[in-house]
C-alpha cells in the first residue's frame, strides 16, 4: 500500500479558485449587493448581509471577496479581539470580519453604508472616557 | 419520522409477503382446479394462436376507437405512463436493484414528471367518464372505484413527493410509500390481478379457438 | 440577592459598549437573525440578568458536551462567564460528590432556573440502568424539573430517546417530551436542540434566545426551534442544484463524487432531515459532512438509528425484501396449493351431486 500522497486529492477551494468563473450564489449576492447599494444612494437606508446565514461553501465567501476587491479604508478594531474592516472597490459597501480574542472569526459581514456603525465612538463609552480624562487630568493643587 | 422509518421498514415487508403469497395463492388455485383434458384432434396449432390472441389483443381495436375514443387513449396513456414511471424513475429502479440485485438505466426526471401528470390525467379522465356515463356507471361496483383509488394515489403522492419544495418530503415519501402499500395488499383480491392475469386468460381464450380451428 | 444586570456587569468588567456590540453582532449571526436585529438584541440583553442553568446528563455520551465546549463565537467561556451562571454540570464542575449534589439544591432554592437535559432516561426496571448519586435518572429530572422555568433537550437522546431507545431499547429510554406527556415529569416550557451532537452555535443560539429575549423560540411540530431547523439539509444544500439536475455520485470515489455532484444515491438523508448544518456548518465554520463528499445521516431526526443502512438511498426498503421474499414465495405456494385443492374438491363434489336430467324431467 503507497502513502497518503498517493491518494490524489482535490479540494473544492482549489477548484474555485482555479476558476475564477462567477458561481450562481456570489452572482446572487452581487446583484443583491448593487440593488442595495441603489436603495442606500437613494433613500439612505443601510443593508447587512451575514455571510454565515448562506449556504454556500467557504471557498465562495473567498470569491466574493475577490470579485469585490479592496478600496481606499482600512480599519482594524482591538474589542473583545481583532475586527478587520476594509471598503471594498465599490465605496459604500463594506467587508467587516469580527473574530474573538483566539483569532477565530465570529462573523463575517458584507455591509452598505457610508460608515459601519461599529467604527463610531458610543455614547456609553464617551461617557466613561469622558470622566476617566477627568479624573486622569492634572490638578492645581498637585502642579 | 417514525411513520416513515415504518412505511420503510415493517410495512414494506408486510406489504410484499402479502402481494407476493397472495398473488401465488391465486395462480396455484386457478391452476390446480384444472380443465378437462381435449381429446379431440387439433385443426390448427393452439399454442400459435394463442400467443397471437395475447398480441391481438393488447392493440386498440378499430370498434372501440370509434365508439369512445376517450376510454381508448387514455386507457393506452395511463397504463404506459405508469409503468414507465414505475420502472425508469431513478429512485424506484434503487428500490428493485436493492431488492432484486441488479438494475438499469432510468428516464431524466422532467421526462418522470411528464409521464406523471399525463397519467394522472388520464385516470381522472376515466373517472369523470365512468361516473358521467350512464351505462359506464350502472356497470361500476364499488370495486371499481376503490382500484381506481389505491391505482391514483401512488402517482400523485409521488408527484408530490418529487416536488420537494412545495410539500414537506418526509411526510410526502412516508405517505407514498403508504399508499403503495396499500396497492400491493389490494392487488392479488382486486381486478388489479389482470396485470398479470390478463395474458394467461388471452392466452387460453386463444388456444381454444385456435385449436378448433377459428381464425383469429 | 439580586444580580446585576448583564450591561452593569459588563461595563464592571470594563467591556466597552463597542465590544458589546461586536458581541451582539455575533450572537444576532448564531441565533439566525438578521444582523439589522443586533442593537435590539443589545437593548434586551444588556437588561437581563444572568440566570441559573442546571445541566442534567443521562444515558449519552458526553458528545453533547464535547460540541458545546468547542463553539466559538461567542465562546462557551464568553456564555458561562457572562451570559449565563452554569450552576451544575457534573463533567465540567469542578465540585464533586455531595459538594456537586449540594450546587444543584442551591441553585434550585431559587426557581426560574434552565434546565438543560442531554441523555435520555431509563424507566424499565424501576430506572436501575442510570443513576446519579443514588437517584435514578428518573427521579432526579422529576426533582429538577418542578421549578424550572423551561427545559431544553439537548441533543437527539435527550429530544428524542436517540441511540438508547432504538430498536430493541433494552433499558426503556424515553425523551424528555415523552415523559412529560406521560406526566411522569412536570409539562414544562420545552426546547429540543436535536443532533448526535447539535451544532455547537445552535446550541448557544437557543441559549442566548432564551437569554436575550426570556421566550421559548418559534418551534416545529417536534419542538425545535424554526430558525435553525427549519429547513431541510437538502432544502439549503449547496448540492442541490446537481439533484434538480439528475447528476448523482454513484460510487464515493467515480467522477461524479469528484465533481461534487448530489449524494442521494449514496444514501444521503438530506431530504428528510431539518437541521442547519448547511449553513451554519461544523468545526467553526469550516465544513459541513456533505462537503466533505458523505451523505447526510438524518442525525438530528427521531429514531435515525432505526431507519436502515446510511448507505441506502431514502426510495429503498431498510429491511431485506429479497430475504423476505423467498419465505413469501413458499408461504404463497403452500396456501396456495391448500386453497387449489380445497376448489378443486369442491368442484368435484358439485360435478358429483349434480343430477342428471331424463326425458320424465321434460315430461312434466
Amino acid at each position: 500500500m503507497g502513502g497518503l500522497s498517493d491518494i490524489p486529492v482535490v479540494t473544492a477551494a482549489d477548484d474555485v479558485a482555479s476558476d475564477t468563473a462567477i458561481t450562481p450564489a456570489v452572482q446572487a449576492l452581487l446583484m443583491e449587493l448593487a440593488d442595495r447599494l441603489e436603495v442606500f444612494r437613494q433613500t439612505g437606508e443601510t443593508h447587512v448581509i451575514d455571510l454565515r446565514s448562506l449556504p454556500m461553501p467557504v471557498a465562495e465567501h473567498e470569491l466574493l471577496r475577490e470579485w469585490l476587491g479592496v478600496g481606499e479604508v482600512r480599519i482594524e478594531l482591538d474589542s473583545l479581539g481583532p475586527t478587520a474592516i476594509h471598503e471594498t472597490a465599490y465605496p459604500g459597501i463594506w467587508w467587516v470580519v469580527h473574530r474573538n480574542r483566539d483569532g477565530e472569526v465570529m462573523t463575517q459581514q458584507v455591509e452598505v453604508t457610508a460608515c459601519p456603525e461599529i467604527i463610531r465612538s458610543q455614547q456609553e463609552d464617551i461617557h466613561e472616557g469622558l470622566q476617566r480624562l477627568r479624573e486622569a487630568l492634572p490638578t492645581g493643587e498637585s502642579a | 419520522m417514525e411513520f416513515l422509518n415504518w412505511v420503510r421498514g415493517p410495512g414494506l415487508e408486510y406489504a410484499t409477503v402479502i402481494f407476493l403469497v397472495g398473488i401465488l395463492m391465486r395462480f396455484l388455485e386457478m391452476w390446480l382446479i384444472g380443465r378437462k383434458p381435449d381429446l379431440s384432434r387439433p385443426r390448427a396449432s393452439a399454442s400459435r394462436a394463442g400467443w397471437r390472441a395475447v398480441w391481438r389483443r393488447s392493440l386498440p381495436s378499430e370498434g372501440l376507437m370509434k365508439n369512445s375514443p376517450l376510454v381508448m387513449i387514455a386507457g393506452y396513456v395511463f397504463h404506459i405512463g405508469f409503468l414507465l414511471v414505475l420502472l425508469f424513475y431513478v429512485p424506484h429502479i434503487h428500490f428493485f436493484k436493492d431488492v432484486l440485485g441488479f438494475g438499469w438505466s432510468g428516464l431524466p426526471t422532467p421526462v418522470i414528471n411528464f409521464l406523471s401528470i399525463l397519467t394522472i390525467a388520464a385516470l381522472v379522465a376515466l373517472l369523470i367518464h365512468r361516473l358521467i356515463d350512464p351505462v359506464r356507471r350502472f356497470l361500476s361496483t364499488s370495486q371499481d372505484y376503490i382500484v381506481w383509488a389505491v391505482t391514483t394515489l401512488p402517482v400523485v403522492t409521488g408527484y408530490m413527493a418529487m416536488h420537494m419544495d412545495v410539500m414537506p418530503y418526509t411526510t410526502m415519501l412516508a405517505l407514498h410509500i403508504l399508499s403503495v402499500e396499500i396497492l400491493m395488499v389490494v392487488f392479488p383480491f382486486t381486478k388489479l390481478m389482470h396485470a398479470f392475469t390478463f395474458a394467461v386468460s388471452r392466452y387460453y381464450n386463444g388456444a381454444a379457438m385456435g385449436r378448433k380451428g377459428v381464425q383469429l | 440577592m439580586t444580580r446585576p444586570t448583564l450591561a452593569q456587569q459588563l461595563a464592571r468588567q470594563g467591556i466597552s459598549r463597542r465590544a458589546f456590540l461586536k458581541f451582539c453582532a455575533a450572537t444576532a449571526s448564531m441565533m439566525a437573525l438578521p444582523p439589522t436585529m443586533a442593537p435590539a438584541i443589545a437593548e434586551a440583553l444588556g437588561k437581563r440578568t444572568r440566570p441559573s442553568i442546571i445541566w442534567l446528563s443521562f444515558q449519552e455520551c458526553t458528545g453533547c458536551t464535547e460540541s458545546l465546549t468547542r463553539s466559538h463565537s461567542p465562546t462557551v467561556e464568553n456564555l458561562i462567564f457572562d451570559l449565563i451562571s452554569l450552576d451544575y454540570h457534573h463533567t465540567l464542575q469542578a465540585a464533586a460528590g455531595e459538594a456537586a449534589e449540594l450546587a444543584r439544591e442551591q441553585a434550585m432554592e431559587e426557581g426560574g432556573y434552565l434546565v438543560l437535559v442531554d441523555g435520555s432516561i431509563p424507566v424499565a426496571d424501576g430506572g436501575v440502568y442510570s443513576t446519579i448519586a443514588g437517584m435514578t435518572n428518573l427521579d432526579m429530572l422529576a426533582h429538577t424539573v418542578k421549578d424550572a422555568a423551561a427545559v431544553v433537550a439537548i441533543g437527539t437522546c435527550a429530544a428524542f430517546g436517540g441511540i438508547p431507545k432504538a430498536d430493541p431499547n433494552p433499558t426503556g429510554a424515553k425523551s424528555v417530551a415523552a415523559l412529560m406527556a406521560d406526566g411522569s415529569i412536570a409539562s414544562k416550557p420545552l426546547i429540543n436542540v436535536s443532533g448526535c451532537p447539535p451544532i455547537p452555535v445552535v446550541i448557544t443560539g437557543v441559549l442566548a434566545h432564551y437569554l436575550t429575549f426570556g421566550t421559548v423560540p418559534e418551534l416545529d411540530d417536534l419542538g425545535r426551534p424554526r430558525a435553525y431547523f427549519g429547513d431541510s439539509i437538502h432544502d439549503r444544500c449547496y448540492r442541490r442544484p446537481f439533484y434538480d439536475a439528475g447528476k448523482f455520485a454513484k460510487t464515493f470515489d467515480d467522477e461524479g463524487a469528484r465533481k461534487g455532484w448530489c449524494l442521494y444515491e449514496l444514501g444521503c438523508k438530506g431530504p428528510t432531515t431539518h437541521n442547519a448544518c448547511a449553513t451554519a456548518k461544523w468545526n467553526m465554520g469550516t465544513s459541513f459532512p456533505i462537503e466533505s463528499g458523505h451523505g447526510c445521516i438524518g442525525c438530528s431526526e427521531p429514531d435515525f438509528w432505526d431507519a436502515g443502512s446510511f448507505y441506502k438511498p431514502l426510495s429503498a426498503a431498510t429491511g431485506d425484501l429479497s430475504g423476505l421474499a423467498g419465505g413469501a414465495i413458499a408461504a404463497g405456494a403452500v396456501a396456495g396449493a391448500a386453497a387449489g385443492l380445497y376448489a378443486r374438491s369442491q368442484k368435484h363434489k358439485a360435478a358429483a351431486s349434480r343430477e342428471k336430467m331424463t326425458v320424465d324431467d321434460l315430461k312434466d
